[in-house]
């Protein structure tokens, strides 16, 4: 079955279906605000009257390819084209204004194609056990998991100040607040605007925080985003400094793995779990934020492997892993697929095409960005005088278009001005953009587990699990106090 | 423009711990379910801003830094804004068409012939990808065109 999938796949109608899929994936993904389920969306009904396989392929090498083409506007012009590589460009784009765009991009794609290729792995083999895994997290496990998330972000990303960090990451708890409240329904600080009984929509918000308020700066320096019109570091260097942190390239993909195999996390979350988690495990801490090249592999590694892995409860399942994995679920119902062990039985053949297919989706990743690389960083060297306006109107088309609503686009024009002010401060953003990604999830796991436990906060280290996430957790927070301990008495000497 | 940091980041503070104040508030007639998380969180940043207003004021943190802003970044949010007003008003292309070339010529470029093919060559792309490629709905006027 397996090997009928592989001539299936390497059919020429399916080859050009990852190649098409895949190419419009990157280039949909790089428009802040397009991303890989609003192509998959308009895509879909194309796929109607094709063969099951060649539609998953195709839908499949969209989600791929959007989720590595998110990349190249974050290196390029510090602007996510999608939540999956927000942290990308926290290193990607220094890189570009030190001239290393090429190098950044090669990173990135070699990264995304370890990553997705190890992700894939995973779902071939590894696809019903670690189903049956994701269904121990219980929604204590899932709380904690978010608060360790929020931790370590604060504990680790924040060199300045923890403070401003939590301060942030309060407000952002904050701002999740607004809309219908998870368990009880009941509409919150909504102020009797209509707009807000959904709550703050992440894509807005995203392009918004990063997008626009790189704009801002665009405005306030002028000139172009390189400094250096002289190209450093090639495709090959980037593809040559990814192995050699091979530590951050398998504990990012791990990350990537487990984060995907999780319903309701998702890819936002994962890449910047991923960054901070490199950062921490780094020898070289100090250097993230100023181009290193640790900061690139870690986002780009973990979100091509949750592309794969959010399959596994999907096709296991049935329980999306994300928007994008929903879409797919969709498109195998629309063929008379239904997700469950048939699909590895009697659907098998169909299956391991669309396997096989995301593998070619994957090597399509790499080809495409040897072809395109260099006509990409050219815009490195464009004055920003033109690039100003046309960013802000697709922004705007980005932020628009996902749910054909003006107010999403005046929520990413406040979202810029605030993090305008939040970048003078030097408050960091993503501690404002996590609890927007995870604060809903964060809330219905607390009251869901208490419910559970009828009230006893016992529930949140009952499981196996739970302790160890405690745990990691508790050492987190004390993992720098002898650091402190340290430069307190240095002081007082 | 420059404006002393403690000052700057005092008044955001501000800002967040009025916001954060009125969620408090507001909470007070909501169920106990829908209200225990957002109280937490309300009162957790009022805590951290009491503190960090605590060590601008009387530890110096802040220092004698300034926060410069930059004399473009004024008029480009009243631009931000007449564009996202203009969406409303004349559709996305129209809005779009006035605000790219203006943009583009008070950031610098002075050759209106570029200027103007750039807008034209973007306008066009634009809507051939999205509106006939992917029939997308670009955000319409409020009379309909």
């Amino acid at each position: 079955m397996i090997y009928e999938g592989f001539l299936a796949a390497i059919h020429p109608v399916n080859i050009f279906n990852a190649l098409f899929g895949t190419t419009l994936g990157i280039v949909m993904g790089a428009i802040p605000g397009i991303g890989s389920s609003m192509t998959m969306a308009l895509l879909l009904p194309f796929t109607f009257w094709m063969p099951a396989d060649g539609a998953l392929i195709l839908l499949g090498a969209v989600y791929c390819g959007a989720t590595y083409g998110g990349s190249i506007s974050a290196i390029l012009l510090n602007t996510p084209g999608t939540p999956a590589s927000t942290a990308t460009a926290f290193d990607g784009y220094p890189m570009a204004q030190q001239g290393r765009g090429m190098e950044a991009i090669g990173i990135a794609a070699m990264s995304s194609f370890v990553g997705g290729i190890a992700g894939l792995l995973l779902l071939f083999f590894l696809s019903p056990p670690l189903a049956e895994i994701s269904l121990k997290f219980g929604p204590a496990e899932l709380f904690l998991l978010t608060l360790f998330t929020f931790i370590i972000i604060s504990v680790t990303v924040l060199k300045e100040s923890v403070v401003k960090g939590l301060i942030a990451l309060g407000l952002g708890l904050v701002l999740s607040g607004i809309g219908y409240d998870p368990i009880s329904g009941a509409l919150r600080f909504t102020f009797g605007v209509p707009y807000l009984e959904d709550g703050i929509q992440l894509v807005p918000a995203i392009i918004g925080l990063f997008a626009i308020s790189e704009v801002f700066a665009f405005v306030e320096s002028g000139g172009t985003i390189s400094n250096s019109l002289e190209a450093k570091g090639g495709l090959k260097e980037g593809f040559k400094q990814t192995f050699r942190f091979p530590e951050t390239l398998i504990r990012s993909t791990i990350i990537g793995s487990v984060v995907g195999a999780l319903p309701g996390i998702g890819v936002s979350a994962a890449n910047l779990i991923a960054y901070v988690a490199a950062k921490a495990g780094s020898k070289n801490p100090a250097l993230f934020g100023t181009g290193a090249p640790e900061g690139v592999i870690a986002p780009e590694s973990s979100n091509n492997a949750v592309t794969c892995t959010s399959l596994i409860p999907t096709l296991t399942l049935g329980i999306p892993g994300s928007s994008s994995a929903a879409l797919l679920m969709g498109a195998l119902m629309i063929h008379g697929l239904i997700p469950g062990s048939a699909l590895f039985t009697t659907y098998g053949k169909v299956t391991y095409t669309f396997f096989f297919g995301l593998g070619l989706s994957n090597l399509f990743m790499l080809l495409v960005t040897i072809f395109t690389v260099k006509y990409l960083v050219k815009i490195t060297v464009v004055d920003v005088s033109f690039l100003i306006p046309i960013i802000v109107s697709l922004c705007f088309i980005g932020s628009y278009a996902m749910r054909n609503s003006l107010g999403d686009a005046v929520v990413t024009m406040v979202f810029g001005l605030l993090a305008f002010a939040m970048r003078k401060l030097k408050y960091p953003l993503i501690c404002l953009l996590l609890p927007i990604i995870l604060g809903t999830m964060m809330e219905r796991g607390y009251h869901q587990s208490l419910m559970l436990s009828g009230g006893s906060f016992s529930i949140f280290w009952a499981s196996p699990i739970s302790k160890v996430i405690l745990a990691v957790t508790i050492l987190s927070l004390l993992y720098p106090l002898p650091g402190y301990f340290r430069k307190a008495g240095k002081k007082e000497k | 423009m420059e404006i002393r940091m403690k000052y700057a980041e005092t008044l955001f503070l501000l800002l967040v711990c009025l916001v954060s104040g009125v969620f408090l508030v507001i909470s007070a007639g909501y169920s106990d379910i829908a209200r225990a998380v957002p109280n937490i969180c309300s009162v957790f940043v009022i805590l951290c801003i009491l503190f960090r207003l605590g060590q601008i004021w009387l530890g110096g943190s802040s220092g004698t830094s300034a926060m410069k802003i930059h004399k473009r970044a004024i008029p480009f949010i009243l631009m931000l804004t007449a564009y996202t007003a203009g969406v409303f008003v004349t559709g996305f292309i129209i809005a779009s068409a006035i605000f790219v070339p203006i943009c583009m010529y008070w950031m610098g470029q002075r050759k209106l012939s570029v200027v103007l093919s750039v807008t034209a060559v973007y306008i066009v792309l634009v809507y051939l990808v999205f509106v006939t490629g992917f029939r997308m709905p670009l955000p319409e006027s409020i009379v309909g065109f």
